[in-house]
């Protein structure tokens, strides 16, 4: 670091010391990964008003913290540095009370675990983990809670034709606004691989 | 043992010194470094830090050491299977110390530049 007099020095030095440090405790592929691959499970049962499309993200989603805690913990033992398991598992069990409690309310799953990940980001000061994790979430609030996306789809599948209104609900919706929801976590999960890849070279 | 025994005091111009306090518990370049990747990283073991700073086992074990003293880090010793590990964390009382030195710093250079 720079010497005591130049006060300018010592803090470009500080800057400098805290970017190495977040960049090496901050891993953003894996969660992103293990949700993207997660959420893409549920889009056969996505729209389906079953016992097991009810129960799917009840048990999945804590899992997938725990299982993202899990990896934590090996990495922080391997690379010697990072917060540890302790905020991914508590997320999860969190998360388990919440969808305990809001296991009739389908809509807001996604919502949630949008939520579960950008706390997680917040706590790592990761924006690039909060970005998804908020898209994820906003996907989920207009896709299901609010139906806005739905209705959008409808629309255009009705004015190109591929879909005629019989029921007055476009099936399809469902499944294709949780599919892009995962593709876009994966799709996030692999770039962030590809980067710590990279740069841990 | 109290702080000014432990470091040799900062040279400071009087008038800059008598604006801002600078803890030289904290001050010192090595303890800042670690305070500031221990603040990000929450904890890390002895072998990254060593790493990181660029230290040798006796500079670091001894700074970490006067940093431990004053409560500003906690220091866990364990195994990891076989191998022994020494994880380092930072206080709530180190990051309160940090903040304050950053402040110190950046009000020492609005001095300056002002001067």
């Amino acid at each position: 670091m720079g010497t005591a007099a130049e006060p300018g020095g010592v803090l470009t030095e500080v800057e400098r010391l805290r970017r190495m440090a977040r960049g090496e405790r901050r891993s953003s592929s894996v969660p992103l990964l293990a949700f993207g691959a997660l959420t893409l499970g549920y889009v056969p049962l996505a729209g389906q008003l079953s016992l097991l499309s009810l129960l799917y993200w009840s048990i999945v989603a804590p899992m997938g913290f725990l299982l993202v805690a899990w990896w934590y913990r090996r990495r922080l033992v391997r690379v010697g540095v990072g917060s540890g398991d302790a905020p991914y598992a508590k997320t999860g069990w969190i998360l388990l009370g919440v969808f305990a409690l809001v296991l009739p309310l389908a809509a807001v799953q996604l919502p949630v675990i949008g939520i579960g990940l950008l706390v997680l980001a917040v706590r790592q000061r990761n924006a690039y983990l909060g970005a998804f994790a908020v898209l994820f979430a906003v996907i989920g609030v207009l896709g299901t809670f609010t139906a806005t996306l739905e209705n959008l789809l409808y629309r255009a599948a009705y004015d190109l034709g591929w879909f005629q209104p019989q029921s007055g609900y476009f099936e399809g919706a469902p499944t294709i606004i949780t599919g892009a929801a995962g593709l876009l976590l994966l799709a996030g999960g692999l770039a962030a691989m590809w980067r710590e890849r990279r740069l841990a070279a | 043992m109290s702080r000014e025994e432990d470091v040799p005091k900062v040279q400071q111009t009087p008038d800059v010194s008598a604006a801002v306090h600078l803890d030289d518990v904290v001050h010192q370049r090595t303890r800042l470094g670690l305070l500031v990747v221990l603040a990000e990283v929450h904890q890390a073991d002895f072998a990254y830090l060593k790493a990181r700073l660029q230290l040798t086992d006796g500079n670091l074990g001894k700074h970490i050491e006067i940093l431990a003293r004053h409560d500003l880090v906690s220091v866990r010793k364990g195994y990891e299977g076989r191998r022994p590990r020494t994880w380092i964390s930072i206080s709530r009382a180190g990051k309160k110390a940090l903040k304050q030195e950053v402040n110190a710093l950046t009000a020492l250079l609005n001095l300056n530049l002002q001067r």
